[in-house]
């Protein structure tokens, strides 16, 4: 027994067999003395302990611990390889199987079910649902949302860069129409003139 | 706009004459400042007395006296200025056109004031002499020819 007062290391079966053998005293159960049968199974039990520990050292030496240790390293590698392997296929396997197991009900719900709850919904949608939230939304719409789209429009140095250029445009397009038509009356007023003032003169 | 042909002395034959404004533009054109300075004369003469009567009762006889002086300067002043800083009276810009001397010169100071004092002084042959743009290779009027200006056309701006 290692568990000796004296060397002050205390395993946890000596401290279990000490609070059992306290326990049984408390419980008047055991007496101040030891009892013999008591003491027997104990001692038979520490026997037989080390006589297990002496045969599994002598074991331990007989065995060749570098075959063991690399055997086992070898049966620990193929082991791995071999789950990931199964890991990695049945994922696939799993992943097609769901595929193809989903992908009839989508079609399903593609041509079949949407459609036909569209269809469904649209004139009451069109006809009802839309109105009324129209008419719920356009007060509120009205009064805090136009004026603030108007703001934002009329404070946006990019429309007010459009609305100028496209008067400045359209005064251009005017401006450059008369021009035109006061340059044609120009000729047409000297053909007239040449005309009516070189009519009598010989040739 | 068809380009005619033209004969005697400065002739321009061919497309180069319509770079020149013709008779009617021009008559636009004047027509177009004689408003503005029908409205403007009356403003700046009877403007500041009218206003100093309805702020401080009646206008001294300087304001007065200063303001009609000033009316009867402006188109004077007018004139001389427009085709003195850019050749363009407001009815040339709105008609396109532009005072100048032949070879695209501006006009001086003094000529333009001459043309303008000449032009406010005998209105009546003046536009006698805006007659001669019917017959001169450069649509010069007499008083071009006087002063050897010319008045033409302004290349429109391209549009995007």
């Amino acid at each position: 027994m290692p568990d000796s007062p004296q060397t002050g290391r205390r395993s946890v079966g000596s401290l279990f067999l000490g609070v059992a053998a306290l326990a049984g005293q408390r419980l008047h159960l055991m007496g101040d003395q030891q009892n013999p049968t008591a003491a027997l199974v104990v001692g038979l039990m520490s026997d037989g302990k080390d006589k297990v520990v002496d045969l599994g050292k002598g074991a331990y030496r007989s065995v060749p611990v570098d075959k063991v240790r690399n055997a086992v390293s070898d049966a620990v590698t193929h082991a791995r390889a071999r789950g990931q392997d199964a890991i990695a296929s049945s994922k696939a396997d799993a992943s097609q199987w769901l595929s193809s197991t989903a992908s009839a009900p989508k079609k399903w719900a593609e041509t079949k079910a949407i459609p036909q709850v569209m269809d469904d919904m649209t004139p009451y949608m069109t006809d009802e649902f839309m109105p009324k939230m129209i008419d719920a939304m356009m007060p509120h719409i009205r009064e805090t949302v136009v004026p603030a789209v108007i703001d934002d429009l009329t404070t946006d140095p990019r429309v007010r860069k459009m609305i100028a250029e496209q008067s400045h445009g359209a005064v251009s397009a005017a401006a450059d129409e008369l021009r035109q038509v006061t340059a044609s009356a120009d000729d047409q007023v000297e053909s007239a003139f040449r005309r009516t003032f070189t009519r009598h003169q010989p040739s | 706009m068809t380009a005619v042909a033209a004969s005697g002395p400065g002739v321009v034959v061919g497309d180069d004459r319509i770079r020149y404004a013709g008779l009617v533009t021009r008559f636009a054109a004047l027509i177009v400042d004689a408003l503005l300075l029908a409205l403007a004369v009356p403003i700046v003469a009877l403007g500041p007395s009218a206003i100093w009567s309805a702020l401080a009762g009646p206008a001294p006889g300087w304001l007065l006296v200063c303001s009609q002086v000033a009316a009867g300067v402006l188109p004077l002043a007018y004139f001389t200025v427009c085709w003195w800083g850019t050749g363009q009276t407001a009815g040339d810009v709105l008609f396109g056109v532009v005072v100048r001397r032949p070879g695209d010169d501006h006009l001086g100071l003094f000529r333009s004031f001459l043309r303008a004092l000449v032009g406010l002084l005998l209105p009546v042959v003046w536009l006698i002499g805006m007659g001669m743009i019917l017959v001169d290779g450069r649509r010069r009027a007499l008083h071009d020819r006087l002063f050897g200006t010319v008045v033409v056309r302004k290349p429109t701006t391209p549009r995007d």
